[in-house]
């Protein structure tokens, strides 16, 4: 559901989380990105920083500079004179992913909680059998077959949270409980009917089942990619995971160390959205791969 | 002979055992050299080694395993050599 | 500058209020977490309140001066020592180059703050000199110092010796190792139903040792909570626990309720994520979080937004030059 109004929440003193709606859809992720963006051009009065995520932009204020009442006030104007999401059409670059998918490495992680945490189904196992699928071969092609949408960055430096683009790939899993002490850096996962990549060692709470080579983050920036931000993505852009062998994630491994991996990602494309929803209109969604 | 007792300087959950299922670091009547790691105390999501401090024999313990510790807190009583 | 003879348990630069302006790339602020300590620490030697300072984590360092300087210790007491003798908390002392301070263990309170005339002046890394050690970003070289570092500080000429903080103007540790926290209902607190709201402020919530800088977990009845209809039925793409959600923003100072753990976001925590957070710790409870042990009791106070906004102010007007006397 898109909401009528937005809601606008309250986070302590001096944060205000505006909703607005209730489930995950592009629509909703250009809301919360295009109000982000409009206050970082307006530099309105009193906020410091946003948080756009799928469906909802956090606000980060200065109570000295403006109440919450008022900021309140200010927000819905701006989100009043939004542009609608059918005339977006934006740059969007597209990165492909070496992955192996059902590899010893998360598999390690997901035994280690189970014996010292939590009992509970193998992480790609639960993920398949909950959504129907035929078994974790139909997960890796399900998870593998479309491009995921890059909606937002946070939890950790340049983690990305992403939805998948076709809607014959889209899959619902519930987060950790409690949530896992670590996983791998690297380690694909989902939550919800988000994807991620952990960018280091990390707490996490997504159902995993993959894990990449290519570093996502780069404090050092030893590859030109990170040249104006550590963080390798930003909002808008796609990304394909691409199976492959624990032979071909220690080529790409050693390459990343020794610093002549490429990143493989192409820039020549742009996003319609209304070409988008025109596509989806036309796809049966009850169908898998 | 005399008796020293081995205090904590850290708050957090003590540990007499490296592992859920491992044999505890030491037991009462073993004897320990000054390095000899007597337990542990979690704190910070990390476990930071509890040493003897000095030779001698394990007396008692003063707190069970997994028991909460207090900075000053008395943990192991050893009797020295 | 500086000498770092033996570093504590987890001692880093910070400044306050952090790192703000990355909140949408996933940087943490980082700074202090008791931030009246720290500010009062700054404010004794003659600093900007928020100006780069030491944090020390339930053991202290030593360090050692290269010059004639100011410095002050406040927040938990780690029996401070200047070349062996005791001096006071909340008091700036003149230091001569070649001099020592040596804390020790935490005997009340978690974090110490030591601050030194003309602030430390490492390079600052996106805006902030706070330290992210886990990330290994800010502060000096990334991480908490090392023995042997030398640490640049600038100019002490306007050091403030032999001045003392009223004691109207110190944070009250509790003797009980019992806490009451306030916090400000929101963002989701409406996913708890009223029952739900009720267990989680009348119960004791005993802090953790899995905790640090970037959580705080809490044990207690987490487990009993309960939930309003819309944590139960709601589309698939939240995540089918009750306290799943769609990935949102969450403010520093969340009580993020992790599957049914309650933790606490804190400096370093995370930015975004797909649990609910009933409720958020404001500024004026915050500092409270960097004194708290493991092992002791938090109870939390419902307050208002405007009110938790007046004590903020409250705060800041004490973490001032008003708040001093000479020695």
């Amino acid at each position: 559901m898109i909401y009528e109004e937005p809601r606008f929440l309250p986070g302590g003193d001096r944060y205000m989380l505006i909703e607005f709606g209730d489930e995950m859809n592009l629509e909703l992720n250009f809301r919360g990105q295009d109000l982000a963006n409009v206050v970082a051009e307006q530099k309105t009065k009193g906020v410091l920083e946003t948080a756009p995520c799928f469906a909802s932009t956090l606000i980060h204020y200065d109570p000295e500079l403006i109440s919450f009442a008022d900021l309140k006030k200010e927000m819905a104007s701006l989100i009043e004179g939004l542009r609608p999401a059918d005339d977006i059409e934006l740059p969007s670059r597209l990165f492909y992913f070496p992955t192996v998918y059902l590899d010893p490495w998360t598999k390690e992680c997901v035994e280690d909680y189970i014996a010292k945490i939590a009992k509970k189904t193998p992480d790609p196992e639960y993920v398949a059998e909950l959504n129907g699928l035929s078994g974790v071969d139909q997960l890796v092609r399900v998870h593998s077959g479309t491009e995921y949408w890059v909606a937002s960055l946070g939890f950790w430096p340049g983690l990305p949270f992403t939805m998948p683009l076709d809607p014959r790939c889209r899959l619902v899993a519930p987060k950790y409980n409690p949530p896992r002490t670590w996983t791998p850096k690297g380690s694909v996962g989902m939550g919800g009917m988000s994807t991620a990549i952990y960018p280091e060692h990390l707490p996490g709470g997504y159902q995993v089942f993959g894990r990449t080579p290519v570093p996502i983050w780069d404090t050092e920036k030893r590859f030109p990619v990170f040249e104006n931000s550590i963080c390798l993505f930003r909002p808008g852009d796609r990304i394909r995971f691409v199976p492959c062998s624990i032979e071909e994630f220690e080529h790409v491994e050693a390459q990343v160390a020794d610093g002549s991996y490429q990143y493989n990602l192409v820039e020549y494309q742009k996003f319609s959205v209304a070409q988008y929803k025109e596509w989806v209109a036309g796809i049966d969604e009850t169908q898998r791969f | 002979m005399a008796e020293h007792t081995v205090e904590a300087q850290l708050p957090g959950v003590f540990y007499r055992r490296p592992s859920p299922e491992a044999e505890p670091f030491v037991a009462e009547g073993d004897t320990v050299t000054a390095d000899d790691t007597v337990g542990l105390i979690e704190l910070m999501k990390s476990y930071h080694e509890i040493k003897a401090g000095v030779a001698g024999t394990v007396k008692s313990f003063l707190v069970d395993n997994e028991g909460d510790v207090d900075p000053g807190q008395g943990l192991v009583v050893i009797e020295s050599n | 500058m500086f000498e770092v003879m033996n570093a504590g348990l987890e001692t880093a630069i910070q400044d306050y209020p952090g790192r703000v302006g990355y909140w949408n790339q996933g940087f943490p602020p980082s700074g202090p977490m008791d931030h009246w300590s720290f500010r009062l620490a700054n404010v004794l030697v003659g600093n900007e309140p928020g100006d780069a300072a030491l944090e020390c984590q339930f053991t202290g360092p030593e360090l050692r001066f290269h010059e004639d300087t100011v410095v002050a210790v406040t927040g938990g007491d780690m029996q401070p020592h200047i070349d062996g003798e005791p001096i006071e908390l909340w008091r700036s002392y003149a230091v001569k180059a070649g001099q020592t301070l040596k804390l020790s263990y935490a005997k009340t309170g978690a974090r110490g703050y030591i601050a030194v005339a003309g602030a430390i002046r490492t390079e600052p890394w996106l805006g902030s000199r706070a330290t992210f050690h886990k990330a290994g970003v800010g502060g000096f070289e990334g991480r908490a110092i090392q023995a042997g570092q030398q640490i640049p500080t600038g100019d002490a000429s306007g050091g403030t010796p032999d001045m003392v903080v009223i004691p109207e103007a110190r944070p009250e540790l509790p003797s009980d190792k019992r806490w009451e926290i306030e916090v400000v209902a929101g963002p989701n607190d409406d996913w708890l139903d009223e029952a739900g709201v009720r267990t989680f402020l009348e119960a004791d919530w005993k802090l953790s040792a899995k905790s640090d800088r970037t959580g705080y977990r809490l044990e207690g009845p987490g487990d009993r909570l309960t939930f309003a209809d819309k944590a139960i039925n709601k589309r698939p793409e939240h995540g089918s626990e009750p306290s799943n959600i769609i990935d949102q923003g969450y403010p520093n100072g969340a009580i993020n309720l992790a599957g049914l753990t309650p933790i606490i976001l804190v400096k370093d925590g995370p930015s975004m994520g797909g649990f609910i957070n009933p409720f958020t710790v404001p500024t004026s409870g915050f500092w409270k979080l960097g004194q708290v042990r493991p092992g002791e009791v938090i109870r939390f106070r419902a307050i208002s937004v405007d009110e938790a906004q007046r004590l903020a102010r409250e705060m800041t007007r004490i973490c001032s030059r008003e708040s001093l006397r000479p020695a």
